[in-house]
Formats: structure tokens, C-alpha cells, sequence
């Protein structure tokens, strides 16, 4: 069995964690400053001091991550220590401000750090649970095989069609122009099928038709089939229904896989400018506590 | 099943180069994986594609889903098949040949022909299938957020701190954020019109807010923290406002009330350099010393101090008088006959509220206690002062009364005749007049002095001849605060049931000596502790400073003593 992020080390750094939140907790019980608990009593100090040194530290995983040479620790055990002091530091920043916000720069910059932490969260989450489904999904294939296989059935759609009436051939030229996939995030996350289809219409141009998950084009095969009275034409017809019933079924895989992927990374895409940002907010607030001290 | 596999490859465009080897078994794989007996390394095929097996004497193939095989140009998944059969897998041509003997299948394997010659020239198209690809960046959002914060939460509020007054209030009031959003808090009201001037007390960056910033504005109001003599006077003196003062908390606590401000030392006073005689205080509740009382006594009238409900303390004002006496419900025969006191009768409060306006004679006893002595003159009042003037009163009346030779309905007749009205005496005979009038006079003070009016309420001893007596009234002087060192407003405790009775015992107060003021145990039916929630009650919450001040208003100005601190801190820099 593969051993999860969080499993790594026997959960040593769960226990580190829920330690370090543990203490927070108790001394922040015990902790009764003369005036209402806050970011400025010795407690306050220690608890933003061990919340800062986190936070850069917690920012580094994206230094150490690039540096395929390190050897200062494992690359798993810096990102099972990143997930769990992570969640670790939701509790000492909380204390630190000793529940005591307003619409002030430092609540802004506690309020970026959740946002990190949640962002952080989700990518988790989605890290438990998306890579079994894209490896369901992609069946020991790749995107760039998937995208191979459609390119052949093509070219063997497009071999059957030469022997066939000329709106054959118009019609697979056209699916093969007018199918879509990915190509906004919205796209991708959303996986919607927006392709398009030129269907041949009596006198003139054409129509062009949504053809999202093929169903126009099967649509048009069926009532081709239906309507055929050559045996060989038929036959054609039918090998070509079949091919597009594959084609639909790599197409949604590859839809799929799209989308899996960008639910894998945009949590990214939130969890790295922010953490930025808060970095910046963060700098600016402990100055600023000192500057106005 | 002994197969035999024939692989065809091409070596120039003429030649081909066939090579034959026999495979015993079952399942004959056709796929990606290098296990595969027959493989091919090509995206389009899938590790397990086909399989062939031997169903009786026919060979079969059958695809993986979703794989299919092209077989006589039919797409299909399985199939058996006959000899002279094509079957294309992606780019792979496998024809079914003939067995020869000892051999129960044979196939042979070359690439397709046709995979060379693309029906549609087309490319496929480029998808963007990753975020990446659909132009989402990470970079630039990182550094525009990091530099973004740091100019608008930190750089440019700072340099406009240095660009004085007007540019400062100019950032202030646009949109643009000011230092203002470095604020951790609201102010307390009392400061409410500092909070948009933020250097009125963070004068100067990374200082901590000094003493001298509050005295801008208090320094003409703020006492001392403690009496000079307090042991922790001097450390006091030492401290930052800011310590007990804390601004920008919700819920405000500018105002200090937490108990351990008194608790850290008074828990263990001695520690701290107090005398032997203060005692240890934590709280209100837990541990609070019986009140102590101060006491002015005769006769050399200091102020001592005793402690209620150790002993029984005794007040010695000289004065004769007795509460229970005078609120006796059932009344006292006054002038106007029985009268029902009230303790307000004589105990009028301030205007305050805190406290009581001083008992006086003539306000709130002489009423009932006249000072007339002669019936036959009821309006004719002794003063109420010295002796010697109350003496001459006398003599002075009975000198008048027996010239004037008016008549004394109470005058015995064996003492002498009176001068009938405008005969005017010879010298001798006014002589003798006037010794009777001394004699009258006399025996009315020694009546007055030591029988009734004046010995009511006051001791009095006698001194003088026999002729000319004198005596001499016992000063009283009544205690005016006994709690000097606690404040307390009875306005503040005038609610539901409370009267005075419920803390002071005066109806049942029999002596002049007794201390009618309320033991601790009495305050303590209402208020608690610091948190008013002491051993499982719910009292008024007490902390030390619902009663003792800090800054009390009768100790010295906070300013002189500062400035000798201030410049003492300034040498030691």
C-alpha cells in the first residue's frame, strides 16, 4: 500500500503538531495578562514569533522543492511536515491575535494566512483523492497516447470515408476541426465538451451543430444507417459508428484527465500568490508593531 | 498452444528480413508492456492490448477495452479468425498463415503499410488541457501580491510619516491606506479624539510610547499612584503608564481594574517592605483583612487606627449621647411632643453623595436640647460655647432681673426683696441686690452645668471658690471620615431594600463610644471579588479598585515627582 503524505514517518509530524498546538493551548489558558489576551503580551510575542518563523519556514517547502540536490531531509518528509504545521499554525496565529480583530492590516494579514491554510487544505484534499481517480481514468495510458489514439481513429475514419459519398468525408474533416477540449480553466475545470460540427444541409452551406460528446455526429451516423439502402455503404457506416463511439470514449478520458489535473493544481494557483502576499503583509506587520510599539 | 510468430522487417526498401520463433502458451499477449510476447512500443497501443488464444482448433483474439482491432477492415474487439486474415493494431499488421505440421497457429507481425500515408495531412490540433496551457501563471501574482502589500501596508505609509504634518493628514484622508491601518485596535472614548493622530502618543518610530506622551495632556490632573510613604512609592514613580494603561484592547481596559495590580505585592506585603503591621490581601473575597477604622480620641485628639471586630473598639468624642436613645421607634418627647427620628435628621448627605454634612449643635440637637433656663423668660437661651460666657449669661440675667426688680414667680420670698420697678436703691441696698443675683446665678449654673442641659450631653467639671464657681465643658470632637483610605458612595448604595440600618447597627447602640461602621462580613452579602463569582455566589464584582484608588486626588501632583524621574532616567542614558 502506498503510504500517504499524512501517514509518512509513523505521523511524526501530526504528533508534533498536535504538540506544539497543545502547549499553545495550555499556556494561552493559563496565560491571564493584566489586560485582554493580545499579540502584545510575552505570550503574544512567543506565539507571533513561532507563527512568523513558520510561515517563511512553511514558505521554503517551494525552495526546498526545487532543489533536486538537497539532501536536508526527504522532499515527502518536508511536505508532511508543511501539511500538518501548517494546520498547526491556524491555532498559534489564532491565540496570537487572542481573538481580537478589525479592519486593520493585521487582521488583513491573518485573514491571507487562512486563506493559504484553506488553499492548502484543498490541495490536500485533492491530493487524497484525485491521483487514484486519474489513474482510474487514464488506465496506464497518457494524455499525449490518448490524443495519439483519436489522431489514428481520424485517419482511419478519414480512410473509410475516401470510398464513400463526399458528405462522409465533409462531415469527419469538420468533427475533427470542431472538436474542443480544454482550453480555458474554465473549460478544463468545468469539463464541459463545447466542439462543434458541420453537418450538411440540403442546398447549400451547411450547419453548424454543438457536438458535445459526439452526439451530433453519432445523431447523424444513426440516421445515415437508418436511411442506407447500399449494403457497403452501410457496412462503412457501421464501422464508423464505431470508431466515433471510441473516439467519444477517449475524448471524455482526456476531458477528464484535463480536469482532475486543473482540480489538482488551482488551489496552487491561490496558495503561492497569496502565501506571497501574506509574506509581504506579514513583513509589514511586524514593523509596523514595532514602529508604532 | 504452439504458435508460431513470423516477424517481418523491412531492411531497405526491397528486402525484408524474416525471423520465426515458436512461443508455447496459452495466452499470446500483444501490447506496450516489454512482457508482452508480441510487443509494440507505440503511444496509440495500450501495455495489455490483444490477446490471442486458441479456442479448439480456431485462433481467437479479443481487445481490451476500449481497444479495437481493424480485422479485414471491420473494426471489432473479438473475433476468431481464419487463415489469410489481416488484424491491424495501430501500426502493427499481424496476418494469420497457415501451420505447417506440429505448429497450431502461425501469424505473422510487420508494420502497416498504410501507417505511413496519413488519410487527412491536418496535424492534430494543439489543446490546452493544464492551466499552465490555458495561461494561468503563478510567478507574476506572487511578486505583484508581495509587492503590492509591502508598498501599500508598509513603504508608502511610512515615507509620508516623514513628510511631515500636512502630507501625513493628506495620505490620511484619501483613499490610498494610511498608517492608520497599522491601528491594533479602537481607543478607549475618553481618547477618542486621538484616533486619527497617531503620533500624539507614538511620538517617535520603534520607541515605545513614553511616559512624557500621557503628560501632555494629564499632567495637571494626575496625583501620585500612592501615598509618598508607600513602600513601592519609588517603583512606582518608575513605572510606564503603559504598563497598567494598555490602549488599542477590546474590551477596552485603559482603566485598570484587574486585582493583581495590588495583589502582587499585598499578597505578601512583607515581601515587598512593608511593616509587620499590613496584612496580606489577595481579593476581596478570598482575603481581605477586617476594615480598619480611624479614630480621633481625647483627649490629645490623634487619629488611631483599630480594627473592627477584634476587640471591642470605643470611640472617645467626651460626648454623652446614645443612638438607640434618640430612634427609639416608639418616639421621644420633644417640644412638639413625641417625635419618630430619622437618621437623616441629623445625618444630611452631601451634595456629593459620598458622604454626610458634619453633625452640628445648633442645626440638628438644639431643637429638642434648648438652652433656655428661666421659665419666666422661656425665649432667654444660654449660648452654646464657653463656659465662662455661659456664666456671665447668667449673671448678667439675674443682675438685670433683680434691679429691674420685676417680678420672679419662682423667687423664694426668704431671700430678700426685690427693688419695686423705677425706685432707683441706694448703693447699699443695689449692693445686696446684686449679690443675690449672683447667688441665682450661681445655683442655676451649678443646675445647668451638672444636673441637666449641658450635663446631658457633656462631661463638665468643677473648678473656682465656693462664690465664684467655674467649670469647664469636656471638648467633643466627632470622628468625620473613619474609612479615609477606602471610598465609598452611599448615593450609589441608596437602592431596593438597603437603609441605613442594613449596615449600620445605630438603633441598637446604647453607648457614645460605640463604632457604628460595617464589618467586612456586611459588605460581603452583596459584594464579591475580582470576578464576583467567589465560592459558587453571584455578587457585585469588587475589585480592589471599586474602593482604593490609584492616583487618589489627595496625594501630590504626578508632575514634580516625574520630572526628577524623567531627568534621573535622562542621565542614566
Amino acid at each position: 500500500m502506498h503510504e500517504s503524505l499524512l501517514d509518512y514517518a509513523n505521523r511524526r509530524y501530526l504528533k508534533i503538531s498536535l504538540l506544539l498546538c497543545a502547549v499553545s493551548i495550555v499556556l494561552y489558558a493559563w496565560h491571564e495578562p493584566l489586560s485582554p489576551p493580545n499579540g502584545g503580551t510575552w505570550l503574544g510575542y512567543t506565539l507571533g514569533g513561532i507563527g512568523a518563523a513558520l510561515i517563511l519556514w512553511l514558505t521554503a517547502l517551494g525552495i526546498r522543492k526545487r532543489s533536486y540536490s538537497s539532501a536536508f531531509g526527504t522532499l515527502r518528509g518536508w511536505t508532511s511536515a508543511h501539511v500538518y504545521l501548517g494546520l498547526a499554525l491556524i491555532i498559534v496565529a489564532t491565540l496570537h491575535t487572542g481573538f481580537q480583530f478589525g479592519w486593520n492590516l493585521h487582521t488583513l494579514c491573518y485573514v491571507l494566512m487562512v486563506i493559504v491554510i484553506v488553499s492548502g487544505i484543498v490541495g490536500v484534499v485533492a491530493y487524497l483523492r484525485y491521483p487514484q481517480q486519474m489513474s482510474v481514468n487514464r488506465a496506464g495510458s497518457k494524455p499525449e497516447l490518448l490524443l495519439g489514439e483519436i489522431d489514428d481513429l481520424d485517419q482511419r475514419a478519414l480512410r473509410i470515408t475516401a470510398e464513400m459519398p463526399r458528405r462522409f468525408g465533409d462531415v469527419f474533416r469538420s468533427n475533427r476541426e470542431g472538436t474542443l477540449l480544454g482550453g480555458s480553466a474554465r473549460a478544463i475545470l468545468g469539463g464541459r465538451d463545447r466542439s462543434m460540427l458541420t453537418l450538411p444541409s440540403t442546398g447549400g452551406e451547411g450547419a453548424r451543430a454543438a457536438n458535445a460528446d459526439q452526439v451530433a455526429l453519432l445523431e447523424w451516423l444513426g440516421n445515415e444507417l437508418a436511411a442506407s439502402t447500399d449494403g457497403e455503404v452501410t457496412r462503412r457506416v457501421g464501422d464508423l459508428l464505431s470508431i466515433v463511439a471510441t473516439r467519444r470514449n477517449l475524448l471524455r478520458r482526456l476531458r477528464r484527465d484535463a480536469q482532475i489535473r486543473g482540480w489538482l493544481d488551482v488551489w496552487l494557483y491561490f496558495h503561492v500568490p497569496v502565501t506571497l502576499a501574506l509574506i509581504g503583509t506579514l513583513v509589514a506587520h511586524v514593523v509596523s508593531v514595532f514602529l508604532y510599539w | 498452444m504452439r504458435i508460431l510468430i513470423r516477424t517481418l522487417e523491412k531492411e531497405n526498401t526491397a528486402a525484408v528480413a524474416a525471423s520465426d520463433r515458436v512461443v508455447d502458451a496459452d495466452v499470446i499477449g500483444f501490447g506496450r508492456a516489454p512482457d508482452q510476447q508480441i510487443h509494440c512500443n507505440d503511444p496509440r497501443i495500450a501495455l495489455q492490448h490483444a490477446r490471442f488464444t486458441r479456442a479448439g482448433e480456431t485462433l481467437m483474439i479479443s481487445c481490451t477495452p476500449p481497444a479495437q482491432a481493424e480485422i479485414n477492415g471491420r473494426l471489432q474487439r473479438d473475433a476468431s479468425l481464419r487463415v489469410g486474415d489481416e488484424v491491424s493494431l495501430g501500426p502493427m499488421l499481424i496476418k494469420v498463415l497457415e501451420p505447417h505440421a506440429g505448429i497450431d497457429a502461425a501469424i505473422s507481425v510487420e508494420r502497416d503499410a498504410r501507417e505511413t500515408v496519413r488519410a487527412d495531412d491536418a496535424p492534430m490540433p494543439k489543446f490546452a488541457l493544464t492551466l499552465a496551457e490555458a495561461g494561468w501563471r503563478k510567478r507574476p501574482w506572487a511578486w505583484a501580491g508581495a509587492l503590492a502589500t509591502l508598498l501599500l501596508c508598509l513603504a508608502v505609509p511610512w515615507y509620508f510619516l516623514g513628510q511631515g504634518e500636512a502630507a501625513l493628514s493628506g495620505l490620511r484622508s484619501s483613499p490610498v491606506p494610511s498608517d492608520l491601518q497599522w491601528t491594533s485596535g479602537p481607543l478607549h472614548s475618553a481618547h477618542a479624539n486621538l484616533e486619527v493622530s497617531c503620533e500624539s502618543c507614538h511620538a517617535e518610530p520603534f520607541r515605545r510610547v513614553r511616559n512624557e506622551q500621557c503628560l501632555d495632556c494629564h499632567s495637571t490632573t494626575l496625583h501620585q499612584h500612592v501615598p509618598a510613604n508607600h513602600p513601592a512609592a519609588a517603583e512606582q514613580q518608575l513605572a510606564r503608564c503603559t504598563t497598567c494603561h494598555v490602549e488599542h484592547d477590546e474590551p477596552s481596559n485603559l482603566v485598570q481594574l484587574d486585582t493583581r495590580i495590588c495583589s502582587d505585592c499585598h499578597a505578601q506585603p512583607q515581601d515587598h517592605g512593608a511593616s509587620d503591621k499590613a496584612l496580606p490581601v489577595t481579593d476581596f473575597a478570598a482575603a481581605h483583612p477586617d476594615f480598619q477604622v480611624s479614630l480621633l480620641t481625647a483627649p490629645q485628639w490623634t487619629v488611631t487606627r483599630a480594627r473592627l471586630g477584634e476587640t471591642k473598639i470605643a470611640e472617645n468624642s467626651n460626648l454623652k449621647f446614645t443612638h438607640a436613645a434618640h430612634l427609639d421607634p416608639k418616639g421621644i418627647k420633644a417640644l412638639q411632643g413625641e417625635v419618630v427620628m430619622q437618621c437623616a435628621d441629623c445625618h444630611a448627605p452631601r451634595d456629593d453623595g459620598k458622604g454626610f454634612l458634619p453633625v452640628n449643635m445648633e442645626q440638628h440637637c438644639s431643637a429638642c436640647h434648648t438652652l433656655g433656663f428661666d421659665p419666666a423668660e422661656p425665649e432667654r437661651k444660654l449660648p452654646h460655647g464657653e463656659p465662662a460666657e455661659v456664666m456671665q449669661t447668667l449673671i448678667d440675667h439675674y443682675s438685670r432681673r433683680f434691679l429691674g426688680g420685676y417680678a420672679d414667680p419662682l423667687a423664694n420670698s426668704g431671700q430678700g426683696r426685690t427693688a419695686p420697678p423705677g425706685a432707683s436703691a441706694s448703693a447699699g441696698a443695689r449692693a445686696q441686690l446684686l449679690g443675690n443675683a449672683r447667688e441665682s446665678a450661681n445655683r442655676m449654673a451649678a443646675d445647668i452645668f451638672e444636673r441637666r442641659v449641658c450635663a446631658d450631653c457633656h462631661i463638665v467639671t468643677r473648678s473656682g471658690s465656693f462664690n465664684e464657681p467655674a467649670w469647664t465643658v469636656a471638648p467633643v470632637r466627632l470622628t468625620r471620615t473613619f474609612m479615609p483610605k477606602a471610598h465609598f458612595d452611599h448615593a450609589a448604595h441608596a437602592i431596593g431594600e438597603t437603609q441605613c440600618e442594613t449596615c449600620h447597627a445605630a438603633a441598637k447602640s446604647e453607648l457614645a463610644s460605640d463604632v457604628l461602621m460595617p464589618q467586612i462580613a456586611v459588605c460581603r452579602d452583596c459584594h464579591g471579588g475580582e470576578t464576583g463569582t467567589e465560592g459558587g455566589l453571584v455578587r457585585t464584582p469588587s475589585p480592589c479598585a471599586s474602593c482604593h484608588v490609584f492616583h487618589d486626588r489627595t496625594e501630590p501632583r504626578w508632575v514634580p515627582a516625574m520630572e526628577k524621574v524623567l531627568r534621573e532616567a535622562a542621565v542614566r542614558r
